[in-house]
């Protein structure tokens, strides 16, 4: 996909690179000093590459910045790059005088594309990826050879790739196992094409066929409430983006369900489900940290085991 | 009869007249998911069909629906602005804020209707309040990506979450609504003449039109409770009940009514066999069906100008 200026073992290879993308391609021509990141996540894949955008977009949540813990960590503290909130402005962009526009998992039109390129090279989502398709490693992969740091982000990814089959090789029993995971709010279950789904499935599980044949092919589908079948995963992982799992408890086919009976289901805190939803370079590695040990202690074949944080939440009694 | 679940059949019905703590997975369905369902979308259609046949004879004008009054837009903001203060909350606990923005929104309007002189005004009052409160909504829905998820999940209109408890609130409203109704509807009927022959004739105008506005509003309320925001069941439900030939305002809004729960249940059962297993939202279908239907009817009127 590159015509990148190859080798050199610097932090940062100078000359003008092209990078071939949906609507294109975009011709970056120096490592850029001005970086503004409209990827919704795209903060954590600067940071992961130790570079400081001039601005930055905030999702949800976190701290003042709309940083949490893993990129707070990871931010210089005397460090004040722009954050911007809410839909995309190119004026607001072009105030910033940037000279490079990263907008891999940003949901940019293609005349948002053609506006903003005006301001600076900017790059979008691959060719294939959709607007919100680009893996965490298409945007690392695109950002460092945007940046001249295109070996920094092979290591990161490979970093990552080795962590997750080591944990891999340890749960050998995880393999071919199936794997749930919902927001309460419906359900509304995520499709195998969802970064979170895409996690598990390096992991070793997949998504259960019949919810699989639900999904279409989509992100993520609400569940008819009726229905209990799509739910009995080998595992849930059930996220709160801040309405707690209050709707889960309450579900008055609860008493029915497997996952519940034999204790299968993960209450994912704020914190683990936003480092799930992010599924960035920082963010994994925290989500690995704290998954690990709940999906060991949810799949060990032990109805009387609680999954930690599962009592908090009401899903056990 | 009409759902995802298999094996669920007439025999589940029997659950109803069991205790709770008897039933099996398929009376529970019955019971808790598939009958307030039903109850719901009978109660959220009546009150829209009645509301709508009310305005449209209040305004003269057969385009004016029961959102007009600006209680949706309320209800919108109320929800959107609780999410922006609180953060995410559970959908029960939105009915509160829907109910205090449509209520607050509808009182506006109820003020300038108690000065307007034509139905005309009130229209536009509903309007400009309708804007004004979109406006809002819009600029908090921007910044805030929880507030936007939680608006989109209920602007759609839907009948899948309803349950039992969530109905206690609308039901009451929907009594108080229907009960001031009546009287509206019969003063309606004097006001028809036109607003001189009206008085001429010793009509109150002024308490006709409030009356109407708050049977409306609270009507609308009720529904919006209960299924949210949904179009063109109060549109076109008084359009079938004035083919059917009735007569008084009274009538048309009884039949109107029934025209409406049939019409939103009809929506939700036709979502439910179109994508088995997954949501397909009431208001989805009430907007197909709706909008083919008023598609067709204006053709027919343009073809026969009446």
């Amino acid at each position: 996909m590159t015509i990148a200026i190859s080798g050199g073992n610097a932090t940062a290879q100078a000359g003008p690179r092209a990078i071939d993308h949906r609507w294109g391609a975009t011709l970056v021509a120096a490592p850029p000093d001005r970086s503004v990141s409209l990827s919704f996540t795209g903060i954590d894949a600067f940071l992961a590459l130790g570079i400081v955008p001039t601005a930055y977009r905030a999702w949800y949540g976190g701290d003042a910045r709309g940083l949490w813990p893993w990129s707070a960590a990871r931010m210089a503290p005397d460090a004040t790059p722009v954050v911007l909130r809410g839909e995309i402005d190119a004026e607001t962009v072009a105030r910033l005088e940037p000279d490079f526009v990263e907008a891999t998992y940003s949901g940019i039109s293609r005349a948002q594309y053609a506006a903003l390129s005006r301001v600076a090279p900017v790059l979008p989502a691959r060719t294939g990826s959709g607007d919100f398709g680009a893996t965490w490693e298409e945007m690392l992969t695109g950002i460092g050879e945007a940046t001249g740091r295109a070996k920094k982000a092979e290591e990161v990814i490979a970093d990552i790739e080795g962590r997750i089959s080591s944990i891999r090789a340890a749960h050998r029993d995880w393999d071919g196992q199936t794997a749930i995971v919902a927001l309460p709010s419906g359900p509304t279950i995520f499709g195998q094409s969802d970064p979170r789904m895409l996690l598990l499935t390096k992991l070793g599980f997949r998504l259960p066929e019949t919810a699989g044949k639900l999904s279409l092919g989509a992100f993520s589908f609400k569940l008819d409430p009726e229905l209990t079948a799509p739910l009995e995963a080998d595992v849930v992982i059930w996220l709160d983006f801040g309405s707690g799992f209050d709707t889960v408890r309450d579900n008055p086919l609860r008493g029915g369900l497997r996952i519940v009976r034999d204790g299968r289901e993960i209450a994912a805190d704020q914190t683990l489900s936003a480092a799930l939803s992010y599924a960035s370079p920082l963010s994994i590695p925290y989500a690995l940290d704290r998954l690990v040990p709940l999906l060991e202690v949810a799949l060990d074949g032990d109805p009387e085991t609680v999954v930690t944080g599962a009592r908090e939440a009401g899903l056990v009694r | 009869m009409f759902g995802a679940r298999p094996g669920v059949g007439l025999a589940d019905l029997s659950a109803l007249l069991s205790s709770a703590e008897m039933r099996d997975a398929n009376g529970i369905v019955v019971a808790e998911m598939r009958l307030p369902r039903t109850l719901g979308g009978l109660l959220a259609g009546g009150a829209l069909g009645c509301a709508g046949a009310l305005i449209q004879t209040l305004t003269r004008n057969p385009l004016a629906d029961p959102g007009l009054l600006g209680v949706n837009a309320g209800a919108a903001l109320g929800i959107v602005a609780s999410v922006t203060v609180f953060g995410p909350l559970p959908s029960g606990a939105l009915a509160m804020p829907a109910l205090a923005g449509g209520f607050t929104a509808l009182l506006a309007v109820w003020a300038v209707g108690a000065a307007a002189r034509s139905p005309l005004t009130l229209v536009l009052a509903g309007a400009a309040l309708t804007a004004l409160l979109g406006a809002l909504l819009r600029s908090l829905i921007l910044l805030d990506p929880f507030a936007l998820d939680a608006y989109r999940d209920w602007a759609v209109g839907a009948l899948d979450g309803v349950r039992s408890g969530l109905l206690v609130v609308p039901a009451i409203l929907a009594a108080i609504g229907a009960g001031l109704a009546v009287p509206a509807a019969r003063r309606l009927d004097a006001l028809a003449l036109g607003d001189d022959l009206a008085q001429a004739l010793g009509a109150n105008l002024v308490a006709a039109r409030l009356l109407t506005l708050a049977a409306v509003g609270i009507l609308a309320a009720a529904a919006v409770l209960v299924a949210g925001p949904l179009a063109f069941v109060g549109l076109v439900a008084p359009y079938l009940a004035r083919a059917t030939g009735v007569q008084t305002s009274l009538a048309l809004a009884i039949v109107s009514a029934g025209f409406g729960a049939a019409l939103l249940l009809t929506a939700d059962i036709a979502g439910r066999i179109v994508a088995p297993g997954i949501v397909i939202e009431a208001g989805l279908g009430v907007t197909l069906i709706g909008g083919t239907f008023l598609i067709l009817l204006v053709r027919r009127q343009a073809r026969n100008p009446a």
